[in-house]
């Protein structure tokens, strides 16, 4: 673990370069814990590459990750409510978070989605969900489609 | 004393609490209009304010939650608000009811305007976030589109499913069961590693337990009465969410409520719950269905 000071580049796949706390990511992703911990980031010249990554996304994500670090002491309450808040974004907002955060090996933050995408999709009708996530190719032929409303009419 | 207990039996039925949560926000906004019908006038002041800053609550929330079953709970629950409260009362509720029907149809505006790729989830996250569902979600969203069907079908989540059901116990039974039958069969073969097919298993126990009718009405809501509690509890994949001393999760026993009984449960503590025997006569009655073919209450 490098000093609480020592900052880290982040490189998006805008290639727009974001300056981080070490202490920050090192915490929170199991990939750039590993890379800080095998020696292979330079702190003269390197910048890590987050090709998948768009600039909007790592940005929140950097968010996610500072205000969790300064405020892992907070009260389980106010920090729900910030995460309920910070997650308050489109399906494809959170679609984009979801990868980011999988690739990063966010494990908080993937839980967090993970919980959130549940949410979402309990207890809602077929139609509703189709809606919500905006799936409009959904794959079935119309007979199957037919047969399913048929057999489940109160799911739909 | 029996006024101070009605309060605390209100206060467990953790209407408030669910309000928020969208898969429980209709069956909480249909228990607070069954109890504002059958017995708002018998309550208490302290307890009459309670109930009717919930209803205030419900109404505010309606905007968040944006499900076709918040909306017809909500008409439930205003006609119940018209039906019991006093004047003034009921027209503070309704100007609610107004307010949050605007902020609903704004709402729900932009999301149909928005028109971008839809969210295709690979298939690993997609069975990861399905483990969290109880049974009914699970055939539900195995109906959304095709690769959600894939990943609902994924024998893991079956097997989970039936062991919630039915209990460790009863899953390695079935899984002797199934390699000893292909012990049997398969005795030229190197490789008798059994995969059982938990999806059917599901359905066949089903099937062949005679208090299917129960069952089937368990996991039809996300509400039951708790006999270890002793109180009416929020279903957790058609469990108690409670830990009980001293016993295995797997025995505890919940019966199903329906919202009348959880109003004379709030009323005198007194469940009806005498026996399972309507649910008996259900299932006598010609084939028994799927069980998630059942409609939701």
């Amino acid at each position: 673990m490098g000093s609480p000071l020592k900052k880290i580049m982040l490189c998006s796949s805008e290639k727009e370069i974001f300056s981080v706390e070490e202490q920050v990511m090192v915490q929170h992703s199991v990939i750039i814990n590993n890379m800080i911990e095998d020696g292979s980031y330079n702190y003269e010249e390197s910048k890590i590459p987050l090709d998948c990554v768009d600039s909007k996304t790592l940005k929140k994500v950097i968010d996610y990750c500072t205000y969790h670090t300064h405020h892992h002491n907070d009260n389980q309450e106010d920090l729900e409510a910030w995460d309920a808040q910070f997650l308050n974004v489109d399906s494809n907002g959170l679609y984009d978070l979801l990868m980011a955060a999988n690739y990063l090996e966010i494990r908080n933050l993937l839980d967090l989605i993970y919980r959130t995408i549940k949410n979402m999709i309990k207890g809602k009708k077929i139609d509703e969900i189709r809606r919500i996530l905006n799936i409009k190719d959904h794959g079935f032929t119309p007979e199957e489609e037919e047969q399913n409303r048929k057999e489940y009419p109160h799911f739909y | 004393m029996n006024m101070r207990s009605q309060i605390e039996r209100y206060e467990k039925l953790g209407l408030r609490e669910s309000l928020p949560k969208i898969y429980r926000y209709p069956i909480a906004c249909r228990e607070i209009g069954f109890i504002l019908r059958e017995a708002y006038i018998q309550f208490p002041k302290n307890l009459q304010s309670i109930i009717f800053h919930d209803t205030l609550a419900a109404f505010r929330l309606l905007p968040q939650i944006q499900t076709q079953s918040a909306v017809s709970a909500v008409h439930f629950l205003l006609q119940s608000v018209e039906a019991a409260l006093p004047k003034q009362k009921r027209n503070m509720a309704v100007k609610e009811f107004k307010l949050a029907m605007v902020a609903h149809k704004r709402r729900s505006k932009p999301q149909h305007q928005e028109e971008k790729d839809s969210f295709q989830l690979p298939h690993d996250v997609l069975v990861h976030i399905f483990s969290f569902l109880d049974m009914q979600s699970l055939v539900s969203v195995g109906l959304v589109c095709w690769s959600w069907n894939l990943a609902a079908n994924d024998n893991h989540l079956w097997e989970l499913q039936y062991v919630v059901l039915y209990g460790n116990a009863a899953k390695q039974q079935l899984i002797n069961r199934v390699e000893d039958r292909n012990k049997r069969h398969l005795q030229d073969l190197t490789d008798t590693k059994s995969i059982t097919d938990w999806k059917e298993a599901v359905n066949r126990a089903y099937t062949v337990y005679s208090d299917a009718g129960a069952l089937a009405k368990k996991l039809t809501t996300n509400r039951g009465y708790c006999v270890n509690c002793r109180t009416v509890v929020w279903l957790n994949n058609s469990k108690c969410p409670n830990v009980h001393s001293g016993m295995i999760s797997e025995v505890q026993e919940i019966k199903p409520v329906t919202p009348f009984q959880v109003v004379e449960y709030v009323l005198d503590d007194s469940l009806s719950l005498t026996s399972s025997s309507d649910s008996d006569s259900d299932s006598e009655g010609g084939p028994v269905s799927r069980l998630w073919a059942l409609p939701k209450m």
